[in-house]
């Protein structure tokens, strides 16, 4: 017995110690089960990924929500569904999007699920949103485990250890941060989880808007080779669809079975537990046909399953929706803007899912009188710039003066790192969208970035990072929509658009790639021609690249 | 849920490790005990694939058969022709999977080059987990009782737990039939309370080495790594690489070996320890008596003594040395970055004796002193010998070349704070720990015992903690799996 007390007591001390600890944080942060995971890295000298970080911010967002319909699934419905709008199609109940990428898997997406249902006493349903080309194939039931994907999810939320995570694990930002900073002695601290941007925009839209992040996508000028849209549908406009074949062979544990049925089924089995429907639905689709064959091949797997599971609904119930392809971003993607046909399409599909008296209005949270067109050629811009050296700020670049027709010649200076110029506008009506437009020739320079922020700290920045070779751009920060299009001459016209809080702007070019080996013009030399750079007021530059869409609020008011 | 079993897993220290301990006491007294820690060292071995048990099981029982055969009861005429026929199986079984690829893959180039129109067929095997591990467990089996030093074992079971026994499967103490066979065989007692703390002590100081230690240190040796690229090569940044990997490589070892042991500890087995302060040495003879011990031990005794060791003058002494070694070097794995560290410790071997290095460092400077300038030149030739182990072709180049660019060039200031605030902050613990075990003659682990139960209580929660705060959270493998 002696040498049973003495082997266990400092053991037993080192236990008691570490409980009363644990019990006086719980006490005092009260984290949810989400701040006391494993799942963020907190790696020396790291940043956290993206993807991670948006898994966390939404887990965190909604550990304990009471919400009536839980949607899971990849990125179409991450970017496409807003819940606000939503909502009024489904007679006062709530609803969560937590969907967020194809390359977590079905796996991810059901222990997401999983974690959150738990503590959901008014559930519903949950919502499996996913595109059609992400079906149950075998490399998307795992996802991707150095991203966070399935097994990382699982592990960190919903595997019987989870339990085990200490309320402590919740201050681990704190500590890793004045550890690895040493209070910031060695190295600027960091505040709160990400110096990430795009992390940083996304969280932040996640909190305001319930889930939602606006797309940020790729845009790319007509007949761009790159384009997968030209390619997606091919001459037969065909869904290009990968529904996984079910696999034969099963390991001695299991870990090669795959079977698209019983991936779907498992999501019917959660929600029955939980005395919940699952909705099955799909995101619409650019291309306008369905193959034959995977259309029986899903109607067989449904028709198993609805068999197994009567709370299982699919929408819609044909399978394939095809919107037009000038309101996809990308396959899977729409373009910003459609977000909220998307949302409201969602809305009564679910209302009829679920037998709730029909509503045929467009919801939405914008009145008519502030609605803002968008900008097109005879819109009066607030602003033109003349001569670039009069008021304009430049870094890192020679500005030719002399060039004719209103074109600026700019050359970046091989000397230095940076190249820009930039100038203040004001002033401007604050709380409302602007566009800023450029139109660009490459002569040595091919990328370049496009800046349009307010004077407030931190205030509304947004840029669009132009390829004017490749005739791609995409969007970044608080930029609400941005675009490219082929004008004649092999110019281009880049375009971002941004609400503005303040009554003064500033806006700006960077030059992106002067010094890159192989990019210089004929001469040796980095140029950039430039003509009619404007400011006009509006949501996006309206042209034939960029067809009329509604358009999505944000959500976010200026303050 | 199902993942593979690892010491640093959640499964394997909540489920794998209780239940088999479990079974293991209400069966322990019965014959049918090693049965279990068998199925259960096999369950634990297929979790890294199923197929993998083909392999091991082909090689345990046909050395079992084997032993039976040349052993010294019996009147089998060919036993020499069996024996070498035994190793030469088991050498190729290993060389076929660890080096086949490798090898057909560089020849092919050379082979068409000198108009050898032969198309080596490429088989994408994933190299056994262990393999090297459990090749020398049971040759050091069959070679013993060849050489008359122990008798077959008659129970296969028995003998199949001693190879396949999983808290030294994978990653070693590589296991002597004649240290660890009897053990495996006989009635075994079950373990006394303070025997059961020592396993809790050797568990949580692994982990936190392994989580805490090893893989932040690992993460630094990843972000040194765009320093040594090709046309950006950060002045000093080699050196960097080579004490972050050295730091790296040693805890995680090591703390395999701690587990390893605390676990084997808890069915009443003792595993032989693997290392003994190594960064302490003054001499490459010395470092290899402390570094991978039991590795050492076996090239010794089953390489460098059969080829003749020290016996027959200095020549061939100083040949068998540079043999021993470069096939300890290819026993790490397919790759001319293992075999130029293997001849690289060949040539510190040779040139220390040859040279009298440390002898001179010592008569020239004196005891104290002497030894710490012996000892910091021995660390830095073996930080040396790790960047030949851990670069890839093309750091190998920049991380030799960043070092004399010291010279006349300001370092990168930035790297050097990032990099040496992690370095203190996750290499501190073990160079404390270190400097504490070596003044004792003793690994840190076993200076436990020796202190007050307060000392152990605080040291139980620190370890909490910084497993809480500072653990790596990806579950890395330990790097000794590979081989």
């Amino acid at each position: 017995m002696n040498s049973f007390i003495s082997s266990f007591k400092p053991l037993a001390v080192a236990a008691l110690a570490i409980l009363g600890i644990e019990l006086g944080v719980q006490i005092i942060v009260r984290p949810n089960f989400v701040e006391r995971s494993n799942y963020l890295d907190f790696n020396y000298l790291t940043n956290e990924l993206a993807q991670k970080l948006i898994i966390y911010e939404k887990l965190k967002d909604f550990a304990d929500t009471q919400a009536d319909f839980v949607q899971v699934g990849d990125s179409s419905g991450f970017h496409a569904i807003i819940p606000n709008l939503v909502e009024p199609y489904l007679g006062g109940m709530t609803y969560a999007n937590l969907g967020c990428c194809g390359n977590t898997g079905f796996s991810g997406y059901y222990h997401i699920a999983k974690s959150v249902v738990a503590n959901d006493h008014k559930l519903k349903a949950i919502v499996l949103y996913v595109s059609l080309n992400n079906l149950p194939r075998e490399e998307l039931v795992l996802g991707d485990k150095s991203i966070g994907g399935g097994d990382r999810i699982y592990s960190s939320f919903a595997a019987p250890w989870a339990v085990l995570s200490p309320p402590s694990l919740a201050l681990r930002p704190v500590v890793t941060s004045n550890t690895f900073s040493l209070g910031g002695l060695v190295r600027p601290m960091t505040p709160g989880l990400t110096v990430n941007g795009t992390a940083s925009a996304a969280m932040k839209s996640i909190d305001r808007n319930r889930g939602w992040w606006p797309e940020d996508d790729l845009r790319l000028t007509d007949g761009n080779p790159n384009s997968k849209m030209s390619v997606l549908c091919g001459k037969d406009d065909l869904v290009g669809l990968w529904l996984g074949a079910p696999s034969q062979y099963r390991g001695l544990f299991g870990e090669s079975g795959f079977d698209p049925t019983e991936v779907f089924g498992q999501f019917a089995d959660l929600a029955r537990r939980y005395g919940a429907k699952l909705i099955i639905a799909f995101q619409p689709h650019p291309c306008s046909r369905l193959m034959e064959s995977t259309r029986a091949q899903l109607r067989s797997i449904f028709s198993i399953l609805q068999e197994r599971y009567r709370n299982l609904v699919v929408v819609p119930p044909e399978i394939l929706e095809h919107w037009p392809v000038e309101m996809f971003a990308s396959a899977d993607h729409l373009r910003v803007g459609y977000e909220a046909d998307a949302s409201r399409r969602l809305g009564r599909l679910l209302a009829g899912a679920l037998g709730l008296p029909g509503r045929t209005d467009d919801v939405t949270t914008l009145g008519p009188e502030e609605r803002i067109p968008d900008a097109d050629a005879s819109t009066e811009p607030v602003w033109t710039a003349e001569r670039f050296l009069k008021g304009w700020t430049t870094f890192g670049v020679t500005i030719r003066t002399d060039a004719p027709d209103g074109i600026e010649e700019i050359t970046a200076d091989p000397s230095t790192a940076s190249h820009s110029f930039e100038t203040a506008i004001q002033p401007v009506v604050p709380a409302r969208p602007y566009v800023l437009s450029v139109a660009a020739k490459p002569s040595g320079v091919t990328k370049i970035r496009t800046i349009i922020r307010d004077r407030k700290v931190p205030g509304r920045i947004g840029t669009l990072d132009c390829d004017l070779a490749a005739g791609s751009a995409a969007r970044t920060l608080d930029a609400f929509d941005g675009g490219i299009e082929a004008l004649a001459d092999g110019w281009r016209r880049c375009w971002v658009s941004v609400e503005l809080c303040d009554k003064a702007a500033a806006v700006g070019i960077q030059i992106l790639d002067a010094g890159v080996a192989g990019s210089a013009a004929a001469d040796g030399g980095m140029h950039l021609l430039v003509r009619d750079v404007r400011l006009q007021p509006g949501w996006r530059l309206a042209s034939k690249e960029t067809p009329v869409a509604p358009v999505t609020p944000f959500g976010q008011k200026c303050e | 849920m199902f993942q593979q079993l690892t010491f640093n897993s959640f499964p394997f220290l909540l489920f794998f490790l209780p239940g088999v301990y479990l079974g293991y006491r209400l069966l322990l007294g019965t014959r049918w005990v090693n049965l279990w820690l068998c199925l259960a060292s096999l369950y634990f071995y297929a979790t890294s694939g199923v197929y993998y048990l083909i392999p091991l099981l082909f090689t345990c029982i046909f050395d079992y058969f084997v032993g039976q055969k040349i052993g010294p009861d019996t009147n089998f005429p060919y036993k020499r022709v069996l024996f070498v026929a035994s190793v030469s199986i088991q050498i190729g079984l290993l060389s076929f999977f660890k080096y086949y690829d490798w090898l057909a893959a560089g020849l092919q180039p050379f082979l068409s080059r000198v108009g050898l129109a032969l198309a080596l067929p490429i088989f994408p095997f994933i190299l056994p987990p262990g393999i090297s591990f459990y090749t020398f467990h049971t040759i050091s089996y069959t070679a013993d009782i060849y050489r008359g030093r122990f008798k077959p074992h008659n129970r296969l079971i028995d003998y199949i737990t001693f190879v396949t026994l999983f808290p030294q499967l994978v990653a070693g103490p590589i296991a002597r039939a004649a240290d660890l066979l009897p053990q495996v065989a006989a009635r075994r007692p079950p373990i006394s309370w303070p025997q059961w703390e020592t396993c809790i002590w050797l568990i949580a100081w692994g982990l936190c080495k392994k989580i805490v230690m090893a893989d932040n240190l690992g993460r630094l040796v990843t972000l040194l790594e765009p320093h040594l690229a090709p046309g950006s090569v950060s002045p000093g940044a080699g050196l960097l690489f080579a004490y972050c990997f050295a730091g790296q490589i040693y805890c995680d070892f090591s703390a395999y070996t701690d587990i390893a042991r605390g676990v084997a500890k808890l069915f009443n087995i003792e595993l032989t320890r693997n290392f003994l302060t190594p960064y302490f040495s003054s001499s490459p003879t010395e470092f290899w008596r402390r570094w991978h011990i039991s590795l050492s031990t076996w090239l010794r005794d089953y390489l460098y003594i059969p080829l003749g060791g020290d016996r027959h003058g200095r020549l061939k002494t100083l040949r068998n040395l540079g043999i021993t070694m470069f096939l300890g070097g290819l026993w790490h794995g397919a790759g001319v970055g293992f075999i130029v560290w293997g001849l690289y410790h060949g040539l510190l071997l040779v040139a220390y004796r040859v040279l009298l290095i440390e002898e001179r460092i010592l008569r020239a400077l004196g005891g104290r002193l002497g030894k710490a300038v012996a000892v910091i030149l021995m660390f830095h030739l073996v930080c040396i010998g790790w960047i030949f182990f851990r670069a890839t072709a093309s750091e190998l180049l920049p991380a030799f070349q960043s070092i004399p660019l010291l010279v006349g060039n300001a370092p990168d200031w930035r790297l050097v704070i990032d990099i040496g605030w992690g370095m203190v902050l996750f290499g501190a613990p073990v160079v404390i720990t270190e400097v504490l075990a070596y003044r004792s003659d003793a690994e840190f682990v076993d200076l436990y015992k020796g202190w007050s139960w307060p000392v152990r209580s605080i040291l139980y929660v620190c370890i909490f903690y910084a497993i809480v705060f500072f653990g790596a959270r990806q579950q890395n493998e330990f790097i000794y799996f590979q081989f």
